[in-house]
């Protein structure tokens, strides 16, 4: 086929000059620029774009723009994507395209096989079918993915950029149509900051395919000379191929902008706060459901005039048009002038508007009032219609034509209005939804509020745009409305469906999930009366177009067959996105680097260039877990570092703790409440250990606190808690507690901790060079003093978190990596070993320091977990306290944390293993704790582990059994602290 | 790949001091310094030394040294308000500081920002805290280039510069 058949010669507004040349199914064709995919392959002869997604049955190009339900495609190429729309896709030399749900080709496919079955797989078949036997259903389900679908994910990272943008704006236009373009000039006008988006490649909307007048000049000349001057306005931007995708809370929208401004960009999710929101989003034609009224060469009137008159293509050469309302008549009028035969206008009603009526004559149009398609000759390419009287008195007659132009009426896109929180109304004059009151700063205004003559659209967006933008605070002269062409009315009556022939016949309502009228008799048999019921039930208005033409007449069907009214079944409801989205707009230009905000410390490069295996350990911070010598495995790395910290001396990164400045006269009353133990005591340049609760009395967090002024606190937390500690802390003080003189400053990224820990660690402080005394005697275990290290400012501390003599090491941030070098470089003669956090929950482990998040699981109270120690007895209230007497008064089992001993010394028993009491003599035996966590230890040679377990202390001695996945362990429960219990290594 | 005209920079370090303090407390500190802490948050005063003092809430400010005696001036501030309530702590490592200037540095910043930072309404002078992609950043606009200085938590500072450079397109 050639496309000079179907290309009309100097007309559209395609250039003609640039000739592009692309591929639809293996074979190649050319178009022009400014064709879009779908307009060139009409150019073409292309008649069968794809394949219906259940019975699969050969469908051509219904539509001219986002409703199209059949020409889906899959790109291929650079620009690999499933899902797009052939009618919405700009043509670009080189496009790749093939048609889904069509093996092995759109011509022969063998999947039609299924369209000779129609009777036995009707809608919902597939939820009775597919019972039993019930265990197969994972087996179903996969094979009814593999035969569902619109095309497949892409194997590769797409090609091109996406990215998301914030944009606020005083006045959002959505449309620009003729009300969408005369509201964008109105606001304009006024100074204010308006956005205009639509999702055409050119502004103007439905005036592109058409040849009405306004002011006298043709609409092209009206929309150009308002693009114009919208462009000349700084504070004006304009988006095309930009399809508003979601409607939110206070005036967000999403907005996915194809191909912008800047080439390198594929894609940009555009996330919008606007003061005042215009939609102008116009209206949707939609078909009449009658026999085989999916067959390729059937299309919507309006979609047939708007190929001719916009792109130069005629969509067939002898065309009927069927109908119910006087706009398809201009369109017949069109069809004609662009040189295609118009046989006849079959017209359901017994009455036409008189103008429209002679001016079809006068082109040589036959009319046929109260009549109706009855039947569809040509599966694959329209040859005849078939035409019967409604009254069914006169004998049916058959048409020769290619192109079935169809007009059910229109359907105001009110998908973003219904998304703000708007409820539709019925209108009965156009026989379908129109906004009803608005619940935020918007106004509807043209075709989607149901005003389809342009005058009215145009006034209408004039004053919408002025009244919007006062609305901001902007004022300006009004805008005198020019004066259009004038058009009828619609007129219409309505009409769903028409009659089938035989019982057999399929007349689809939702050509996008293959959903025919008997489905939904169907459904309503089976009791589902409910539209949203309908809709599950059959899938109607679920698949890629959300029913943008079909629902309305799924809703006058199902009102007609349940006996009541559209507006009385209502609309389902309308969930973004109006049209699909790709994921890279969703995922924008994120990428490995900044995908989840990884915080680093300043020693963080240092670990990267040295064999640091890094992982998330709290705060998204990346800390190494242990750092490997070549060849080195995990284990063997953890052991080794676990060693020299006994045995030698170690270094580690502490920075991501948590640290919160607490300064103010009260401060020490403050940390009384929200600690467990008391403060009062502590003396400056000392620290103490605490533990915060939560008001229920379960663990929050423990850590060090240090006195640095009378007045002056630093409060240390654990590294994934600090922000939580820092909100507990700062509601405690603004709401409970403002009487207290206390303020927080969280300060943790302003200091670099370094712990040197170990029995050689005084020698490597020494060897770095420290200007205090830090023998025993003189700095003892939990003191704190300022001192240089290695010639650095710095504040050192006898804190341990191994349980071995240790030495913090506080320096400024910026000074981290020089004062971790210098002390790597003076241990050098100690033989240091860096180490990582694995090794770090090993050493404390086999100390049984307590971790909240592991030992405390939300229920624990501090008794349980072995830190009743650290509950002041002789103090006032604190935050917990209440809760944690009323466990004690309580009493009753409790989860207690204990050390495990397996018998089997090399098994490690993982983290979360239930424990089982082995010893009952009940057959049902019980769970009675869980493994918070278990290591091998090189220190003892053996496996150890700490473990919740109901009343544990009290079994102390007893064997358990742990149960993993793979095997049962026995195990002895002991006393938790498995290394140097009386704590002399780290006092020292 | 082509990008935003635009482009990021690393400052050098700045001193921070944190202030917190009651009306006398800001009028005393706005004595010493000769520099007037704003009372409402997302206000910032410069001094013609370099200073700038950002307002982060009606006690709470952040002050910006940029020659180095962010000690003499804790020390100064310490002895003018002893007696009273407040807090004055050096967080001069906290934050770091990134230059993001061009004529396309709205379009890159507004892929991190969800406030509006159209001229209109963040003219040079404006500041605000807000989100910053996946943290939080003080946002100062310092001329019409237009040019931003960022400041985060310096922990976050190789993710602001990527997050950035991805931005611009550079990456």
């Amino acid at each position: 086929m050639t496309e000079s058949l179907f290309r009309i010669a100097s007309a559209g507004r395609v250039d003609r000059t640039k000739k592009l040349t692309f591929t639809f199914n293996g074979r190649t064709y050319s178009g022009y620029a400014g064709d879009t995919l779908a307009s060139a392959l009409l150019a073409n002869g292309v008649s069968i774009v794809g394949r219906s997604f259940k019975y699969h049955r050969p469908r051509g190009i219904m539509s001219a723009g986002p409703e199209e339900t059949n020409a889906i495609v899959q790109l291929l190429g650079d620009f690999d994507e499933p899902n797009v729309v052939a009618t919405m896709l700009p043509l670009f030399e080189g496009l790749e395209a093939r048609s889904v749900n069509a093996r092995p080709t759109v011509e022969f496919d063998l999947g039609a096989i299924k369209n000779l079955f129609h009777r036995f797989i009707p809608a919902g078949f597939y939820y009775k079918t597919f019972m039993w036997p019930a265990d197969r259903w994972d087996w179903y389900g996969s094979a009814i993915r593999r035969v569902a679908g619109w095309g497949t994910a892409p194997a590769t990272p797409a090609g091109g950029r996406y990215e998301h943008r914030y944009h606020h704006c005083d006045v959002l236009i959505v449309g620009a149509g003729p009300a969408g373009l005369a509201a964008a000039l109105a606001a304009g006008r006024t100074g204010a900051r308006v956005l205009l988006v639509d999702n055409q490649v050119e502004p103007g909307g439905s005036l592109l395919g058409t040849n009405l007048v306004i002011d006298g000049t043709a609409a092209l000349q009206w929309i150009a000379g308002i693009t114009a001057e919208l462009d000349a306005m700084p504070d004006v931007v304009r988006l095309s191929e930009a399809s508003a995708t979601g409607y939110y809370d206070q005036n967000f929208l999403t907005v996915v902008e194809n191909r912008p401004d800047k080439h390198w960009v594929r894609e940009r999710l555009w996330k919008i706060r606007a003061k005042q929101v215009v939609l102008a989003t116009g209206a949707i034609e939609r078909p009449i459901a009658f026999a085989d009224n999916d067959r390729p060469g059937v299309m919507l009137a309006a979609a047939a005039s708007n190929y001719c008159v916009r792109y130069g293509v005629m969509p067939g050469h002898t065309a009927v048009i069927f109908t119910n309302n006087n706009g398809s008549y201009q369109h017949a009028i069109d069809l004609v002038r662009s040189g295609v035969a118009v046989a006849t206008i079959i017209d359901l009603r017994a009455q036409a508007d008189p103008e429209l009526s002679a001016a079809a004559h006068a082109e040589g149009i036959e009319i046929l009032h109260s009549s109706h398609i009855s039947k569809v000759y040509g599966s694959r390419k329209l040859r005849a219609v078939e035409v019967v009287a409604k009254t069914g008195v006169a004998a049916a007659r058959r048409i020769r034509c290619d192109l079935l132009a169809v007009s059910g009426g229109w359907n105001p896109t009110i998908h973003l209005f219904s998304q703000s929180g708007g409820k539709p109304i019925y209108d009965t004059d156009i026989a379908s939804f129109v906004p009803g009151a608005t619940v935020q700063n918007q106004l509807s205004v043209g075709a989607c509020k149901g005003s389809f003559q342009l005058s009215r659209c145009i006034g209408d967006g004039l004053v919408a745009g002025a009244r919007s933008a006062a609305a901001c605070g902007f004022d300006s002269d009004d805008i005198a409305a020019p004066a259009c062409t004038a058009e009828a009315s619609l007129d219409i009556i309505p009409a769903w469906e028409v009659p089938l022939p035989k019982p057999s016949g399929l007349a689809f309502l939702d050509f996008n999930n293959d959903v025919t009228t008997k489905d939904i008799r169907l459904a309503v048999r089976e009791g589902y009366r409910s539209v949203e019921l309908v809709k599950r039930y059959t899938t109607a208005g679920m698949g890629i177009d959300q029913g943008k033409s079909g629902n309305v007449n799924i809703i006058g069907l199902l009102a007609e067959i349940t006996d009541t009214k559209p507006g009385t079944v209502g609309t389902t409801t309308y969930r973004p996105a109006y049209s699909p989205i790709s994921f890279g707009a969703m995922a924008g230009a994120d990428n490995g680097h900044s995908i989840i905000p990884w915080r680093r410390t300043p020693i963080t490069d240092w670990f990267v260039d040295n064999g640091g295996r890094l992982d998330e350990t709290g705060a998204l911070f990346r800390r190494p877990l242990y750092i490997a010598h070549a060849g080195e495995s995990a284990s063997d790395a953890i052991n080794r570092e676990a060693l020299a910290v006994r045995n030698g001396v170690g270094i580690y990164d502490g920075t991501p703790l948590g640290k919160i400045s607490v300064k103010g006269p009260d401060a020490v009353t403050f940390l009384n409440r929200v600690y467990t133990n008391a403060w009062d005591k502590l003396p400056v340049g000392r620290c103490k250990f605490g533990y915060m609760l939560h008001d229920d009395g379960r663990l929050l967090d423990d850590g060090v606190t240090f006195r640095l002024t009378d007045d002056h606190y630093l409060m240390s937390t654990g590294s994934g808690v600090a922000a939580v500690v820092l909100k507990h802390l700062e509601k405690l003080l603004h709401c409970d507690w403002p009487d207290l003189d206390v303020y927080l400053t969280p300060v943790s990224d302003q200091w670099a901790v370094i712990c040197v820990c170990g029995p050689l660690a005084r020698d490597v402080v020494r060897a770095a060079g420290i200007d205090i005394n830090v023998d025993p005697e003189s700095f003892r275990f939990l003191d704190t003093r300022y001192c240089k290290v290695a010639g650095i400012d710095a504040r050192v501390s006898r804190v341990t978190y191994t349980g071995e003599l240790s030495f913090e090491v506080v320096v400024a941030t910026r000074h981290g990596r020089n004062c971790w070098q210098a002390l790597l470089a003076a241990g050098e003669a100690f033989d240091i070993t860096p180490v990582g956090s694995d090794t770090s929950m090993l050493l404390r482990t086999e100390k049984a320091f307590i971790a909240a998040g592991l030992e405390g699981d939300g229920h624990a109270n501090i008794y349980d977990v072995g830190m009743g120690w650290v509950v002041s007895k002789n103090k006032g209230d604190f935050i917990g306290k209440r809760s944690t007497e009323r466990d004690l008064s309580v009493g009753g089992p409790r989860p207690e944390v204990v050390g495990l001993l397996p018998d089997d010394t090399e098994f490690v028993p993982p983290k979360g293993s239930p424990i089982i009491n082995t010893n009952t003599d009940d057959d049902a035996q019980k769970m009675i704790g869980m493994v918070t966590i278990g290591f091998h230890s090189p220190n003892l040679q053996r496996s150890i582990a700490l473990a919740q377990i109901r009343d544990g202390r009290s079994r102390i001695g007893e064997t358990i059994s742990v149960f993993t996945k793979q095997q049962i362990k026995t195990a002895k429960i002991c006393e938790p602290v498995f290394f140097d219990p009386d704590g002399e290594r780290m006092r020292n | 790949m082509a990008g935003y005209d635009a482009t990021v920079k690393i400052l050098p370090h700045s001193g921070f001091l944190d202030l917190r303090g009651n009306a006398v407390v800001r009028q005393i500190c706005s004595d010493v310094l000769g520099l007037s802490l704003p009372a409402a948050a997302n206000q910032l005063k410069t001094a013609t030394d370099g200073r700038i003092v950002y307002c982060i809430s009606n006690d709470h400010w952040i002050l910006q040294i940029v020659d180095g005696r962010q000690n003499d001036v804790l020390r100064t501030l310490e002895q003018a308000a002893v007696g009273l309530s407040h807090s004055f702590v050096d967080v001069s490592d906290m934050y770091i500081q990134i230059r993001l200037s061009g004529p396309e540095s709205q379009e890159v910043l507004s892929q991190a920002v969800s406030i509006d930072i159209h001229p209109r309404v963040f003219p040079p002078g404006a500041t605000a805290r807000a989100g910053f992609a996946e943290t939080t950043a003080q946002l100062h606009c310092v001329d019409d280039a237009p040019t931003f200085i960022v400041t985060v938590y310096s922990s976050y500072r190789q993710y602001a510069i990527d997050l950035l450079n991805t931005a611009i397109g550079a990456a």
